[in-house]
């Protein structure tokens, strides 16, 4: 026992040891810097993507920005996705935001902007409007408050694409998409027949109705200008082209076009299905192509549309993710952010993305030569074939997206009819205002 | 043992130890207090709305199906791990073959993370590649497959289900130890006696260990009054609200809905209710006890 006594407290010396040596190791190294009269810190958050392509292009050139800039020191902090904005929100409340950090465009800007923790870029968006052209103008509408300009964009993003497997509809007699939507449901009944699911869904976390679904869906029916009437109170969600949006969702579930776990799957899920063969199709944003050209098998042949629906050809789409400047920076500070931001929103940031297969927002072509795969490019193809309309989450106040998605999950378990639906979303709406 | 004697040296080592508990967890609650009678999306300035956000949870249909699935959770939890995890201890408290490796097992779920439960469990009522549901088909009883997680009406008692599966391994080595302190010399007069081993668990064994039992009781209440962790890993509350319990819908309002106010207010009641059902049984149990 004695030993082990002995050997207990070597053990913690020697721990504490280690634990020693690393805090000095810290604070020599903050105090170097504290010294180095040009060395500005800034502290820089982001949702990390492992594994997808645009976010390591991202990565890329903070960390070449952090070779070339020694007189910064950008310190990178990322968290992974699905707790970004949760953690976001609850320093934002507690006002401990980092210097410079990712922001979602539209109702979710808008709290950080009234709350007063963004402070506007107005002063450098020439850099980009006219020094070097990358941009227009009104590309920077989606980051703008009141007029203020709070972000860059980057690039777009459409969040309905239908990727489908080719074959499977061949067999199932379809060699090209349907073009109208009752020729679609012909489909979905078809692979029914052949005992093939029609749709791959993963409504776990309920986005994904919302934003792959009900935003272009109901914009088919309603226009483009809905959800600026129904916040200004002209139109509501109880009106009857918004009802009936709903109920293509409710259409296509008694027609059996989903997997029947829906709701216990997520959307990296219901890409599984698809790529494993499971079912016939799946809906997703064009984010969803790059972790199918990842996994797809080889001999898969995958063709990407929109949903024929009505006479409108829009498909919801909205900028992509920008970074913000916290309100409390100035001087020094305020202009490394600057310079951060105007180096890292460059030509190599958007050559890499198209590369990647994002449909960027700038002023370029994809260089020649260009090594695209050939499904990206359909779904570029696709996207630049469409008029843009708005994404409901990031127009709608996160109390009424909310309820959005839980009546729409509502709806696909029969526990609320449409009109029950659209009347609970409304409610919610008003009490908002 | 001098060193005790001096209430100084006392403080300076509850002191500390007291601060933290009272910075993190006391104060919380009176700042939760004061945040419920705000509307707050967290970065605004608060605005004073009196009784409103009450109001509105009493008024509010998903936060009664919040309390009735915490209810739920609640009897599931003291109607099934109790007396589930009572008779393991029986069982394994004679001489069994095997009796250490049982008890292994049955303490497995207590240490295994929450998160690693819920997500093996969802695989396991998955409907279309689930354990359960393809087992359900071996055996020949195709017909009793369900789509368990994500129909309504069986969402929840899937969810109970894994509660009680999770915790009966606590309540089992609980009771096995108090099992253990029964008086050997009491049993073997009671066999002298003649007793049966029914009479002897009834009329000896189960009235030495009442106390631990009613202990017992009061955990499980506590522990399901703040269930959390497993039921936001397996279905966040859905689908459409159907496995909400009061605290996930406290958190979804207030971190996803950006409503402070309203969600302080919620956490308040759920604060009131818990307080309720714990003086209540207390109460019931020691009238029983007496």
């Amino acid at each position: 026992m004695k030993k082990w006594n002995h050997f207990v407290l070597f053990g913690m010396i020697g721990l504490l040891a280690v634990l020693a040596a690393c805090s000095n190791g810290g604070s020599e190294e903050s105090g170097s810097s504290d010294q180095g009269d040009d060395v500005v810190t800034l502290e820089f958050w982001r949702a990390e993507d492992i594994g997808r392509a645009d976010f390591q292009v991202f990565m890329d050139v903070v960390d070449k920005f952090n070779e070339e800039h020694p007189e910064i020191d950008l310190q990178v902090n990322t968290t992974p996705h699905a707790d970004y904005r949760t953690r976001l929100n609850t320093q934002a409340a507690g006002g401990q935001l980092p210097d410079i950090f990712q922001v979602w465009p539209g109702a979710e800007l808008e709290p950080l902007v009234e709350g007063g923790v963004v402070q506007p870029i107005d002063d450098i968006t020439n850099y980009w409007t006219e020094e070097t052209g990358l941009l227009d103008e009104e590309d920077f509408q989606d980051f703008s408050v009141d007029d203020h300009v709070y972000a860059v964009p980057a690039n777009t993003n459409p969040t309905h694409m239908i990727f489908y497997d080719k074959d499977m509809l061949a067999d199932a007699g379809y060699d090209e998409f349907p073009q109208t939507y009752d020729e679609f449901l012909n489909l979905v009944n078809d692979l029914n027949a052949d005992d093939i699911t029609p749709i791959a869904l993963g409504n776990a976390d309920g986005w994904v109705l919302q934003s792959v679904y009900i935003s272009t869906i109901a914009d088919r029916f309603t226009g483009n200008d809905f959800l600026e009437g129904v916040a200004n109170g002209e139109r509501a969600f109880t009106d009857d082209d918004f009802v009936q949006s709903l109920e293509i969702i409710e259409e296509l579930i008694t027609n059996n076009a989903f997997n029947e776990d829906l709701n216990t799957i997520d959307s990296t899920q219901m890409i599984d299905y698809f790529l494993q063969g499971r079912t016939a199709m799946v809906f997703d944003g064009n984010w969803g192509i790059a972790s199918i050209l990842e996994n797809m098998p080889e001999d898969k042949n995958i063709g990407v549309a929109s949903i024929p629906l009505n006479d409108s050809n829009t498909i919801s789409t909205v900028a992509g993710t920008g970074h913000a400047i916290n309100s409390e920076l100035e001087g020094e500070e305020l202009e490394a952010a600057h310079t951060f931001l105007q180096y890292v929103y460059n030509e190599e940031l958007w050559q890499n993305l198209m590369e990647a297969g994002r449909p960027i927002i700038a002023n370029l072509e994809l260089p020649e030569g260009a090594d695209i795969n050939p499904i990206t490019e359909e779904m570029l193809q696709v996207i630049a074939d469409s008029d843009p309309a708005p994404v409901y989450d990031a127009a709608l106040s996160p109390a009424v997206n909310d309820q959005l998605e839980n009546e729409l999950q509502s709806i696909t378990v029969g526990g609320s009819t449409p009109e029950e639906a659209a009347a609970n979303i409304q409610r919610v709406a008003e009490s908002e205002q | 043992m001098h060193l005790l004697k001096n209430p100084w040296i006392i403080a300076a080592g509850v002191i500390p130890a007291l601060a933290i508990y009272l910075i993190f967890s006391i104060v919380p609650i009176f700042i939760s207090f004061y945040y419920s009678f705000m509307s707050w999306n967290g970065f605004s300035e608060m605005q004073f709305v009196g009784l409103a956000n009450f109001q509105e949870a009493f008024q509010d249909k998903v936060f009664w199906v919040s309390v009735r699935n915490n209810i739920l959770v609640v009897l599931a939890s003291v109607f099934g791990q109790i007396p589930i995890a009572l008779v393991l201890a029986l069982l394994l408290n004679r001489k069994i073959k095997g009796a250490k490796f049982f008890r292994t097992i049955g303490f497995m779920p207590v240490v295994i993370s929450t998160v690693v439960i819920s997500i093996t469990w969802r695989m396991i009522y998955n409907s279309e590649y689930g354990l359960l549901n393809n087992f359900l088909e071996g055996i020949g009883l195709g017909f009793l497959q369900q789509n368990w997680l994500g129909n309504p009406s069986w969402a929840m008692v899937a969810v109970c289900l894994t509660i009680i599966w999770q915790f009966v391994g606590l309540y089992f080595i609980i009771f096995l130890s108090a099992l253990q302190t029964v008086p050997g010399e009491i049993l073997e007069a009671a066999d002298l006696d003649g007793a049966s081993e029914w009479q002897k668990t009834r009329h000896i064994i189960l009235p030495s260990i009442s106390h631990i039992i009613l202990i017992s009781i009061i955990l499980c209440i506590s522990g399901s009054l703040k269930t959390f962790d497993l039921i936001y890993v397996m279905t966040s509350g859905g689908p459409a609200n159907s496995t909400e319990v009061m605290a996930t819908y406290m958190y979804n309002k207030t971190f996803e809905g950006l409503r402070y106010g309203y969600g302080s207010a919620i956490s308040v009641l759920i604060f009131v209710f818990s307080l309720a059902i714990i003086l209540i049984t207390t109460k019931l149990l020691q009238r029983k006890e007496g």
